[in-house]
């Protein structure tokens, strides 16, 4: 259930609805952030992150700290990447770095060096309330003060 | 009142037929008015500057994309709602408005009107695109990354010919944005089957070496200094069928 739909041709991905694609040729420096579904099958240094789907293809390189809703991961990847829910590792990925996902799959023959962390997502949104709270006590108080 | 301005290959022999028909069609629906035609003697802007004293209810272009693009910085000066009739080949902006000669008289008269954005490359205005090839370029985007490439065919695009095969979202011209499309060009023999580069931006700048860039196909400028879009700025009758 990975959220790019497949063509009948041959599990190739729809990217009909994807609002940013990066394709090989070219090479992006810098904070890369986008509202919509993401393709990188190219060359990313510095951040990536969006709230949508993020697909990074086998031929893609990504040095940069990854943040999507969900990811497909085919290609090689140095930094950490967190995601919200769902995260596919596909074989031919390789990643050097931190995880974190509510939802994981890792196929066979991926490489994945980094420390795993699986968040549940309702734990996940108690925590960011939790912190939410901390934030408002502390300023509370210092207005007090 | 509607005004029509009809190119001067129209009055060729061959198109006498289809015009004959046209305007019979265009009196049935009473949408009918003025035709002014393109000569020699009288030029697209003089005719138009004329014709918009009058304040007709609409501008209709009978022709293709070179008279939709001549006429767009003065329709849009005036305010005044633009319609389209395509007639012989090169009608791409046409065909992604959802306009065809055959159903051209009903389009008009159901006068379905749409704001839509213009793109800007040096001041001067584009409907359907801008397109160079460029060679180890740098692009800025939004202030956020850049990107770099080389020996790539480059377009903005405001929105699509009607049946274009393009990866990602259908760009929209009434969003206020325009894509960037970075594609290889085609080897001799095989058809480059990399991906393209797409995405969506409010600004950019573009440094690096370019060649001569097209507006709509049709007018070409030599420098890619100031690449803006005009939000919402023409009004302009649309088909059903439109590619957005």
């Amino acid at each position: 259930m990975f959220m790019f739909k497949k063509d009948k041709s041959g599990g190739n991905v729809n990217t009909k609805d994807v609002e940013t694609i990066i394709g090989s040729s070219v090479k992006v420096e810098g904070d890369f952030v986008c509202q919509g579904n993401m393709v990188i099958d190219g060359e990313v240094k510095g951040n990536v992150k969006t709230r949508g789907m993020l697909r990074i293809g086998e031929k893609a390189m990504i040095i940069a700290s990854i943040g999507a809703s969900s990811a497909k991961i085919s290609g090689q990847v140095r930094g950490n990447v967190t995601v919200d829910d769902y995260l596919e590792i596909t074989r031919s990925a390789k990643i050097f770095g931190d995880i974190e996902a509510s939802r994981l799959s890792v196929a066979e023959g991926a490489l994945l060096n980094g420390r795993c962390t699986m968040v549940i997502k309702e734990g996940k949104q108690a925590r960011a309330k939790i912190a939410a709270q901390k934030e408002e006590d502390e300023s509370g108080t210092a207005e007090e003060k | 009142m509607h005004t029509y301005i009809y190119d001067s290959f129209v009055s060729l022999k061959k198109h006498t037929n289809i015009i004959n028909q046209l305007e019979t069609r265009l009196t049935d629906l009473g949408v009918s008015g003025r035709v002014c035609r393109l000569s020699k003697l009288r030029s697209l802007h003089d005719i138009v500057k004329q014709e918009l004293r009058r304040h007709p209810k609409t501008l209709v272009v009978v022709g293709n994309d070179w008279i939709v693009h001549q006429v767009l910085s003065l329709v849009t000066e005036f305010k005044i709602p633009l319609g389209i009739i395509p007639l012989g080949a090169d009608n791409l902006i046409a065909s992604g408005l959802g306009l065809t000669l055959k159903d051209a008289p009903q389009t008009l008269s159901a006068r379905r009107i749409i704001d839509m954005d213009l793109g800007t490359v040096n001041k001067k205005v584009f409907l359907r695109n801008a397109a160079w090839f460029a060679d180890n370029v740098k692009i800025d985007i939004d202030k956020n990354y850049s990107i770099r490439t080389s020996k790539v065919n480059m377009e903005l695009i405001n929105f699509l010919p009607a049946g274009m095969d393009y990866d990602g979202k259908n760009p929209s011209p009434e969003d206020g944005r325009l894509n960037l499309l970075i594609k290889k060009p085609d080897k001799k023999i095989f058809k480059n089957e990399e991906t393209p580069t797409s995405i969506c931006f409010d600004k950019i700048n573009i440094d690096g070496a370019y060649q001569e860039i097209t507006l709509d196909g049709i007018a070409r400028v030599s420098a890619l200094d100031e690449i803006g879009v005009l939000p919402k700025v023409l009004q302009v009758i649309v088909g059903k069928d439109r590619s957005f």
